[in-house]
């Protein structure tokens, strides 16, 4: 399977970094250049400008002295300079006067003297004074003093040459030092985007990692499924229009069992279960294909028509890998898988179209328990409009589009109710009153089971204590599945529901709904003594078709057993029937169960069921199941007879 | 012992190369220019750890930073 875009890419983080720490090298290193060149000619001038104050005094001391026997400032002037010890200093210096006799000055030839000489005119000398100009781009400096005890002055004017030294060490050494500093300062840069570019990258990767993955599988999940779809697949559509043949199969895998073992052994075995059942998978199929964990209990797989294998071998093989046990908690767990399968593009060419139509597949599978089933639109519709149902669920819940009708049952010998059967209906907004056959199975693969199971309680409680306090105490009885016993809160929600609606436990009755789905006796049977113990009603329903009824039977402790309406149509005219009626009967009573005959339709099946010892039926014969009015109406007539 | 692999392109050994020899040069014949002795030796180590480069091919910072222009190809 080629590799999805992994989202941004991180080539322009990586260049403003590298750009970024370029720049700030740039300016460290101008900073650095301007503060040392500033420090430098700083100091150099400063020290110079000790050095010439120095050199000035000394200078001073001695023309004061030739001045005591020489007068002629300029003759001064030369036999000083022909002392060693000053003549490289007087070289130096711009402009020397001698005041006051002699008002010009001497000047040495690099300046011209008369600016020197316009700008120090300007200045008021007292006795002694320093300071420092610019002049034709020159740094000057000038010192005046005069002797307080002859009529002698001295006024210098020195060029400060500190300046261009300074200049010339930065644009050496500094030069060197800021190119060395820029080469490191780049090499820092590209280390340190790098680094923070891999960092932003495998962050990056990890939370795409986390969004294109399921976390307990590690599959890939939805997400990626959409984004290869509409990255890969609808390209590839796109590009071959014309092409009738299949690209590839869309697979829905829906685990058939995984709920009663999530609800019976918790989350946590379920959570392994689904790892075990993902790795099986994922070793089932090719690298070409895609494995999904599309939610809960469902798996996707994309099937590359390319693979070498044929899609039937594919399905056995994952039918196979889902029916193989699987060992968790010192138990054996097998779930069994149903597969739905459309064919792209030919089921359709975008995702929630394909999906769709394998889930109607695998919908169908499941209802006929074939394993797998190939999308076909000749499906019939039923199957289209129970997954359409299967989303309403939670909605019909909320807008209590349920209600219970209840259906009498009589003494045979009299035809007293003696008790009531709530059904569930589904008022149905658009397709009317629904039957449970067309939903109670949709109700038990859902979440909705449970909220389901508490609103029949509910209602069922409601109605029991309604009819006791009007009419009279009948018993109530309501359906329920292994997969409500699974729920460890249903009998304390039984036993809160009795309480609040101060309804004794005995009008209350359980009807086991045998299941195929049932997994553990141990698990009901706790339940039912929990439920005895409130001092609930129990009983068997359907008796004789399912394969546990004996088991039931012998484990648990019934109050009821209901004979299957199938032995009491075939009773009248099949001996053997009859036999197994009686039998049951028979074998009931030696229980100390009471048998409820259901179905009774004609008058002789009831007058039968008397004769093989039966007292208690219901049936059409009777009444059919209405509605809570029409049941108390019939209530009230029977005490008036 | 096995030699790191190549991250340097000929083009950037090239460039190497003749930056690391001119650093040399400059640092033993215009000692006088730098005016520090510091100085010198670090150009002396730059330049020696370029010429290394430049022989073997491979740079430890590019390795560090994951670049490498050897045949122009990002690893």
């Amino acid at each position: 399977m080629s590799k999805l875009r992994t989202g941004i890419s991180d080539t322009n983080l990586r260049r403003r970094l590298i750009l970024g720490s370029i720049s700030l090298a740039v300016a460290v290193s101008i900073i650095f250049i301007v503060v040392a060149y500033r420090l430098a000619s700083d100091l150099a001038e400063s020290t110079e400008i000790r050095h010439f104050d120095k050199q000035f005094h000394w200078l001073f001391s001695e023309l004061e002295e030739l001045n005591k026997t020489i007068n002629d400032p300029v003759q001064q002037l030369a036999t000083v300079k022909n002392k060693f010890i000053y003549k490289s200093m007087i070289d130096n210096i711009l402009a020397i006067q001698v005041l006051p006799e002699d008002r010009t000055f001497q000047a040495n030839s690099i300046i011209s003297k008369s600016p020197i000489e316009e700008k120090l005119r300007s200045l008021n000398f007292p006795n002694f004074a320093k300071g420092a100009f610019f002049l034709e781009d020159k740094r000057l400096f000038w010192q005046f003093k005069s002797s307080s005890e002859s009529q002698f002055s001295l006024l210098v004017v020195y060029e400060i040459s500190s300046l261009e030294e300074a200049l010339d060490y930065v644009a050496k050494r500094l030069s060197i030092t800021a190119f060395l500093t820029f080469w490191l300062a780049i090499w820092a840069a590209l280390t340190m985007s790098a680094i923070i570019a891999k960092r932003f990258e495998e962050n990056n990767q990890k939370l795409t990692y986390l969004a294109m993955h399921d976390n307990l599988s590690g599959l890939k999940n939805r997400t990626y499924l959409h984004e290869f779809f509409s990255t890969q697949i609808e390209k590839q559509i796109a590009n071959e229009p014309k092409n009738k043949d299949p690209i590839g199969a869309l697979l829905i895998i829906d685990l058939n069992k995984f709920k009663d073992v999530n609800d019976t052994f918790g989350h946590g075995i379920g959570d392994e279960l689904l790892i075990v059942i993902s790795h099986r998978l994922q070793a089932a199929i090719d690298e070409r294909d895609l494995l999904v964990r599309y939610g809960g209990d469902e798996f996707v797989i994309w099937f590359n028509m390319n693979d070498t294998r044929d899609i039937q071998q594919l399905v056995e093989s994952i039918l196979y890998c889902c029916t193989q046990p699987v060992p968790l908690a010192n138990s054996q767990f097998e779930v069994g898988a149903s597969i739905g399968i459309a064919y792209c593009p030919n089921d359709g060419n975008k995702l929630d179209t394909l999906c769709k139509h394998a889930d109607i597949a695998m919908y169908q599978a499941k209802k006929l328990r074939t394993g797998f089933e190939f999308y076909q639109k000749q499906l019939p519709i039923f199957s289209e409009r129970q997954v359409l149902l299967r989303g309403q669920l939670s909605q019909a819940l909320a807008l209590q589009q349920f209600v219970l009708v209840y259906q009498p049952k009589v003494s045979l010998l009299d035809g007293d109710i003696i008790g009531a059967e709530a059904l569930a209906r589904w008022q149905h907004p658009v397709d009317g009153l629904l039957s449970p056959a067309e939903f109670i199975d949709l109700i038990e693969q859902s979440d909705v089971i449970h909220s389901f199971s508490r609103f029949v309680i509910s209602e069922a409680i409601r109605q029991a204590k309604e009819w006791e306090t009007t009419i009279k105490s009948i018993p109530i009885s309501i359906n329920l599945s292994a997969y409500n016993l699974a729920d460890p809160q249903i009998v304390p929600y039984i036993s809160q529901q009795l309480d609040y609606y101060q309804l004794p436990a005995h009008l209350l009755e359980i009807e086991l709904t045998e299941s195929a789905s049932m997994i553990d006796i141990e698990v009901t049977q706790n339940a039912f003594i929990a439920l005895r113990a409130l001092g609930v009603k129990l009983s068997i329903d359907d008796f004789g078709t399912g394969m546990s009824s004996f088991a039931y039977l012998r484990e648990l402790d019934m109050d009821y057993v209901k004979i299957d309406r199938s032995f009491i149509a075939a009773m009248l005219g099949d001996k053997r029937s009859e036999k197994v009626v009686k039998g049951i009967i028979s074998m009931c009573h030696s229980l100390e169960s009471e048998v409820i005959a259901e179905g009774i339709e004609t008058k002789e099946q009831a007058q039968k069921l008397l004769e093989l010892g039966c007292r208690l039926g219901q049936g059409y014969f009777y009444a059919r199941p209405s509605s809570a009015k029409n049941v108390t109406e019939s209530l009230l007539s029977n005490r008036r007879q | 012992m096995q030699l790191p692999q190549k991250n340097l392109s000929l083009t950037d050994r090239m460039i190497r190369g003749g930056v690391s020899l001119a650093m040399i040069v400059f640092a033993v014949f215009w000692a006088d220019q730098i005016g520090d002795i510091f100085l010198q030796l670090v150009i002396i180590i730059f330049a020696v750890l370029n010429l290394i480069s430049f022989i073997t091919g491979w740079c430890p910072v590019y390795k560090l930073a994951s670049i490498s222009t050897y045949k122009n190809k990002q690893v």
